[in-house]
């Protein structure tokens, strides 16, 4: 090879680097809760003063999902969540009802269907803060052992409920009976 | 006047965003204002917590404040609790560790590199100069 083609080497490399940094999604952030043991859920269950109980849901895979009722992405993502839940009755879904109050948030589930096995307040947004959470609405997958297995930033599409939520649900769930 | 109105439209966002905290000690609220400016606000990715009007970056500054004044928080109490939430993306200044040392180290690597090149292109002119001679 020539010297001279050096150079040229050179500045196809970098255009490569720069291709593929410009399309990397600067907005996916992984979560560094993957794989960790999912942070405590420490709040009321919504509208009543009781606490809610997560040890309940040890040595199970369950679903955590953030929602609000004034989040427009929740609502649009809600009626697959709650066909899922039809379809696959033992599908667990804890809601985690993020910066909202009970009022709204209750006559929003009593209206769009509420497919969650508990929902628990987080006026504040403090046990938001504690799972790393970004925007509503956000998804969580918890394994039997209590970590953190993957997480869905975003509204949850058909297509990522039957291609990504739903599948990798199974894999954890086949996991646990093994 | 109108210059006057507008400057003040300039200035506004700039004071109007930021709670203002009081602290027990100078330290505690130098700390503060460290912190503010070095943690990133994680959804307006380009902006530092104190330039952020999101929510959640006054949620985060909050937590911070609270933190600081009655948890007695150090830097690297504040820096661990933010990282195990949203990972070493919220600190400005990236830790030196494992997936990190290239973004360290490349511009030594590429000082030498280009020292190197350097050095040989002087050798071989010298070469060259000495071929003609």
């Amino acid at each position: 090879m020539t010297r001279s083609a050096w150079p040229f080497i050179g500045f196809v490399l970098l255009v490569l680097l720069f291709s593929i940094g410009l399309m990397l999604n600067p907005r996916e952030v992984p979560s560094p809760l993957l794989n960790q043991p999912a942070p405590s859920l420490q709040g009321n269950v919504l509208g009543s003063s009781e606490l809610f109980d997560g040890h309940a849901y040890t040595n199970q895979v369950w679903l955590l999902n953030v929602w609000a009722s004034w989040c427009s992405g929740c609502l649009s993502e809600h009626p697959h969540i709650v066909a899922a839940k039809q379809r696959y009755p033992d599908m667990t879904w804890i809601g985690l009802n993020y910066k909202d109050s009970a009022t709204p948030a209750q006559a929003w589930l009593a209206q769009h269907g509420n497919p969650y096995q508990a929902v628990i307040e987080d006026p504040s947004g403090r046990l938001g803060l504690d799972w790393g959470i970004l925007g509503v609405p956000e998804t969580f997958l918890i394994d039997a052992q209590g970590r953190v297995r993957a997480k869905w930033q975003g509204v949850i599409s058909e297509a990522r409920l039957q291609q990504e939520i739903i599948p990798a649900w199974q894999a954890l769930n086949a996991e646990t009976e093994r | 006047m109108m210059r006057g109105l507008l400057l003040w439209l300039c200035v506004f966002p700039a004071w109007a965003v930021v709670e203002t905290y009081t602290f027990d000690t100078p330290e505690q609220q130098a700390l503060y204002h460290e912190m503010v400016r070095e943690l990133r606000c994680v959804v307006c990715q380009n902006q530092n917590l104190i330039e952020s009007n999101a929510p959640i970056a006054q949620d985060l500054r909050q937590q911070l404040y609270q933190m600081i004044r009655y948890q007695a928080a150090t830097r690297d109490d504040i820096v661990g609790f933010m990282t195990q939430r949203y990972g070493d993306f919220v600190l400005y200044r990236p830790p030196l560790q494992a997936n990190s040392w290239l973004l360290w180290f490349a511009p030594v690597l590429m000082f030498v590199f280009g020292v190197g090149l350097w050095v040989q292109f002087i050798r071989r002119s010298q070469q060259q100069g000495s071929a003609h001679e």
